[in-house]
């Protein structure tokens, strides 16, 4: 008798330190990590959304739950994954290899030996050697890729490969459901798309993106060990197979994915933490990089783009002649000797293309040939070096200032009084370029203030104010843009406005002086109970990069409004700002019916 | 709406006969879950990124031995070719210079390494690359023949 009720206390106790290691590895950072928990508004939630994903029907929140259950599933061998879900069927141990691993390192569970045929070979394809976070800068033609893409490449060992084997690239995407305009980014802003996992050759990307969007790409190569990276390629398996997540624009994207992703195969990394509500691609860099231990190099790959402008600034005068001579559309390239002309020629081409959706017409494509073939014939030139297409320092997004910047100033519109500003994101035309792309402004939820005598006062709110400096030059018909939606008190009366415009700008100087005109309309509603009004506006400015810290800016504008028998009004604006060490000064003047002006001291944070 | 897709899965069908024959998959993972659709269709759309709908996206993409695995793996035997296909441009700009990340990139997929050498040879055969009739396939296949032939390149190319 005294045998078995000691009997029992031990199996009570075993079984209770069993239950209690089990909870303690369900309430781990590696478990939640690994399934993608985070608590939000409604508690503790999967990011993942397909039900595919989870063995237990509360899997989802319940991390105890779908451990107990994953590790009955992978014990067991059943149930087959997919089989609910009407999708082709995979032992548990096959379909889920991290999972089973974490089995198997923190709990302690010997593995059933199962082969796993397409595990096998997702493992034989990918020997990586290292992994890389990918930034793809700004595309100013498509809203979704305003604040640039982020993805990770995989680097394939090729010593580990029978044959030759590219590197692959692995990014969280949207899979829109046809919507456009409006509705598409209605809905990409609410979650109604999916977003997927999808694994790529790298070179595919890099035609997307470097090529056909020219988007310089920068890739930091992160310092893992060789077991976080075999954690990563059976993690990958997993999310490319069953997960899927609701897509939000601003936070759950794709910047937001990656950095799930690394902290699943690193649980020490805590770096969805630091996001914050809007998840910039820039400020996901930040994140990562912010600590050197975690970065092994830094690589650019130049857009065709930048590979152009490079190529055009190394010609002298005399090549710059020949290659306007060579531009013409029945020139005869024959006797054209020059390979940097030949080479600026085939890359103009090539832009021209990407104008015009992958395609060239009629006699351009001919001439386009003609120069491809004469400059094959001129064979290798072996008295000039290779040339080198170098992105330089400056564009790197990890040295870029913070998105949010607050300020504290001094307002005088005939009687001097405190100013307030507070910007979320993320880069005006005057703030320090170095880490952003040098012409495009995108500003949101910025706000401007003053105290007067009793309160404070709002004097401008910009919801949105985008701006698109595109150079003109012979070369390159670029069409420059603005859009900006907000409300202002100040210049009286107050109203609120949307506002879109497009024009050209010209860069002077080696593009260290834009001048710009940017005509716009906007549609202007005053206070409730009046008549939406329209205003047409001249606009034309002067963007003056006196270094990457210090700009001038000039504009001067004249507005027709419908609701004033479109009588004109001018505007004008000055504005200087230098900028140091993540702090700026600015000093501004406008003129609206009357001089007021601004000077201001602001700092920028990261936003986290 | 049914009746438009299965519109876009025959036309797609008609196009690309030869490249959807390869995909041997039943389809799985939750791309396609999001769609329970098992078409032609979700193949498609599933590779949109950032609204750019890449062209021939599935061109040899499975690996044909096993269920579920439907994923972007390009099929060895297929490298060359799917290589070609997506890069056309950009590769036969680079082997008319005899230079850059594209040329060296293909001339890899043959063993011969990132080889000024290699990227020599496909120049000075430039037009009988790109004689007619193009097409992957038939840049892939002369290029084969080009390097396999070449006595400089004797040795340093595997494949």
């Amino acid at each position: 008798m005294r045998s078995l009720i000691f009997s029992i206390v031990i199996l009570t106790s075993l079984v209770g330190r069993a239950d209690a290691a089990l909870f303690d590895a369900s309430q781990g950072a590696r478990w939640h990590r690994l399934m993608h928990y985070e608590h939000r508004l409604r508690g503790l939630r999967s990011l993942i959304a397909s039900e595919v994903f989870f063995f237990a029907p509360t899997g989802s929140t319940d991390p105890l739950a779908e451990l107990t259950a994953s590790r009955r599933a992978i014990q067991t061998g059943l149930p087959l994954v997919g089989q609910e879900a009407g999708l082709a069927q995979m032992d548990p141990i096959c379909a889920f290899p991290a999972r089973a691993r974490f089995m198997h390192e923190v709990l302690g569970d010997t593995l059933r030996p199962v082969v796993c045929e397409g595990l096998t070979y997702w493992r034989t394809r990918l020997p990586l050697r290292s992994l890389s976070l990918v930034f793809a800068s700004a595309y100013a033609n498509n809203p979704a890729s305003l604040f640039g893409h982020t993805f990770l490449k995989l680097n394939v060992d090729k010593d580990k490969v029978a044959n030759p084997t590219p590197d692959y690239a692995v990014s969280f995407s949207a899979v829109p459901d046809g919507s456009k305009g409006f509705m598409y980014m209605y809905r990409g802003l609410t979650g109604a798309f999916f977003g997927v996992y999808l694994l790529n050759p790298f070179y595919e990307k890099l035609t997307e993106y470097a090529e056909n969007e020219n988007r310089d790409l920068w890739e930091y190569e992160l310092n893992l060990s060789a077991d976080q990276i075999d954690r990563f390629v059976e993690h990958l398996w997993e999310l490319v197979n069953y997960a899927n997540s609701r897509y939000y624009f601003f936070d759950d994207n794709c910047s937001y994915a990656i950095l799930s992703l690394l902290e699943a195969v690193v649980p020490d990394w805590d770096l969805t933490s630091q996001a914050g509500w809007v998840v910039l691609p820039h400020q996901t860099v930040r994140i990562v990089t912010r600590d050197h231990t975690k970065i092994r190099a830094a690589i650019g790959h130049p857009s065709l783009r930048s590979r152009f402008e490079t190529t055009l600034a190394q010609l002298d005068l005399s090549d710059e002649t020949r290659l306007r001579r060579v531009l013409v559309a029945d020139a005869d390239v024959s006797d054209v000797h020059s390979a940097p002309v030949l080479e600026a020629a085939i890359k103009y081409y090539n832009l021209r293309k990407t104008e015009k959706s992958g395609k060239l017409r009629g006699t351009e494509q001919n001439h386009y040939q003609r120069i491809l073939e004469r400059r094959a014939d001129l064979g290798i030139v072996r008295q000039a070096p290779l040339p080198t297409f170098d992105l330089g320092r400056t564009t790197r997004p990890d040295i870029g200032h913070g998105p949010v910047k607050v300020s504290l100033g001094l307002i005088n519109d005939g009687a001097p009084h405190p100013g307030f500003g507070a910007r979320y994101g993320f880069h005006d035309l005057l703030d320090d370029d170095r880490g952003f792309e040098p012409n495009l402004q995108i500003n949101y939820l910025d706000l401007q203030g003053s105290a007067n005598a009793s309160h404070p006062v709002l004097d401008r709110f910009r919801a949105v104010d985008i701006v698109s400096l595109r150079p003109w030059s012979a070369l390159d018909s670029g069409f420059s843009w603005k859009v900006a939606i907000g409300h202002t008190n100040r210049p009286e009366p107050a109203h609120s406005y949307i506002e879109a415009g497009g024009g050209l700008d010209l860069g002077l100087f080696g593009n260290r002086v834009q001048v710009f005109t940017l005509p716009s309309a906007c549609v202007r509603q005053p206070k409730e109970g009046e008549r939406t009004a329209l205003d047409l506006s001249s606009d034309v400015g002067m963007l003056w990069r006196i270094g990457p810290g210090d700009k001038v800016f000039v504009r001067t504008a004249r507005t027709w409004a419908s609701d004033h028998s479109w009588q004109g009004r001018w505007h004008q604006e000055a504005r200087l700002a230098h900028s140091w060490a993540d702090q700026q000064i600015q000093v501004s003047a406008n003129w609206d019916r009357r001089w007021w002006f601004h000077l201001s001291w602001g700092v920028f944070l990261a936003g986290s | 709406m049914k009746r438009i897709g299965l519109w876009l899965v025959l036309c797609l069908g008609l196009t690309a006969a030869n490249l959807w024959a390869a995909d041997g998959s039943s389809g799985c993972g939750p791309a396609w879950y999001v769609f329970k659709d098992n078409s032609l269709v979700s193949s498609s759309l599933r590779t949109i990124t950032n609204g750019f709908l890449a062209p021939t996206v599935t061109f040899g993409m499975t690996t044909g031995t096993s269920n579920c695995t439907k994923h972007s793996i390009v099929l060895i035997e297929q490298q060359k070719n799917h290589y070609v296909a997506v890069n056309n441009d950009q590769l036969q700009s680079d082997i008319a210079q005899g230079h850059g990340v594209y040329v060296d990139q293909f001339t890899a997929l043959f063993g011969c390494g990132a080889s000024e050498t290699a990227a020599a040879v496909l120049q000075r055969n430039y037009r009988t690359l790109y004689a007619q009739p193009e097409g992957p396939q038939a840049v892939v296949n002369r290029a084969q023949l080009i390097i396999s032939r070449s006595e400089e390149l004797a040795g340093q190319c595997a494949a």
